[in-house]
């Protein structure tokens, strides 16, 4: 195997449950499988790989690549989305919290407008501002108030 | 009263405590797979101009001026050979001794068909 065939492989087994994360929590339609976006993703990685200059993070520039490709394969999957309740995130929480309330909030993330959306999705990932500013190519300022606004609109929205 | 921060809490730890439910070798397995589809897209043109041709002409082709250039676009990156090529549909497989340079027989492949 090639030395960039081995490298790759590496970092997408050393970031495996981020990819696999950000795929889970984005809504597509029943045609689409966790596992089918999964492979997406690791297609996009591959042929955008040679082109990763190092300048961000591995774990920033994978996010960056899983969610461009989730929110494109969402808007293809727009005309026939999944009922929130399909998507792993929710159903593996239920599974052990059985919280209606945690649905509503996934509901309300899901339907936050881009890029708030992968604002509030970064963060609850534990990304830096300054690394959710590589992701979105936003300044660190505008990650800030963008993040508060986001959040204080899905409290509002939300009634808590 | 909804308790939104812990909620939001709660969204963060599922993120976070995410796991990918494949062994290593289903992950092996599906990297190889992506690798190997991905990569031949650089000569799906080349590729399709080559069926064009009169199957024994391109079988010459591949027999007389792809394979050894390829052997050498491999040597020149690293010591590998190329064992074989092959056209199968409109993909084109390049057979390695130990791994080879595919990209430099990528681009030897494209600039032997333009």
């Amino acid at each position: 195997m090639e030395q960039d065939e081995r490298t790759f492989k590496d970092i997408v087994h050393r970031h495996r449950d981020l990819i696999w994360s950000v795929c889970k929590s984005y809504r597509l339609s029943a045609a689409w499988t966790t596992e089918d976006a999964f492979h997406e993703v690791l297609c996009n990685l591959w042929r955008g790989f040679g082109s990763f200059d190092k300048r961000s993070s591995e774990r920033t520039w994978i996010f960056r690549v899983a969610t461009n490709t989730m929110i494109s394969l969402a808007r293809k999957s727009s005309n026939r989305p999944a009922n929130i309740g399909e998507l792993s995130i929710v159903r593996q929480h239920e599974a052990s919290c059985m919280d209606v309330d945690y649905r509503d909030l996934v509901e309300m993330i899901e339907a936050t407008q881009e890029p708030d959306r992968t604002i509030i999705k970064a963060h609850a990932q534990g990304f830096s501002y300054a690394e959710i500013a590589k992701i979105t190519g936003l300044t660190v300022a505008a990650v800030s108030v963008r993040l508060s606004r986001a959040l204080r609109k899905l409290r509002k929205k939300y009634g808590g | 009263m909804r308790d939104f921060k812990q909620q939001m809490k709660a969204y963060g730890d599922e993120m976070k405590s995410s796991r990918c439910p494949y062994s290593e070798a289903e992950l092996d397995k599906e990297i190889r797979s992506v690798i190997w589809n991905t990569q031949p897209q650089e000569v799906l043109t080349s590729a399709t101009k080559l069926r064009m041709w009169p199957a024994a002409v391109a079988a010459a082709i591949v027999v007389a001026i792809i394979i050894p250039t390829a052997i050498f676009a491999g040597r020149g990156n690293t010591t590998a050979e190329i064992a074989s090529v092959e056209v199968d549909g409109d993909h084109v497989y390049f057979a390695c001794n130990n791994g080879c340079s595919a990209d430099a027989t990528i681009e030897t492949f494209k600039k032997l068909l333009k």
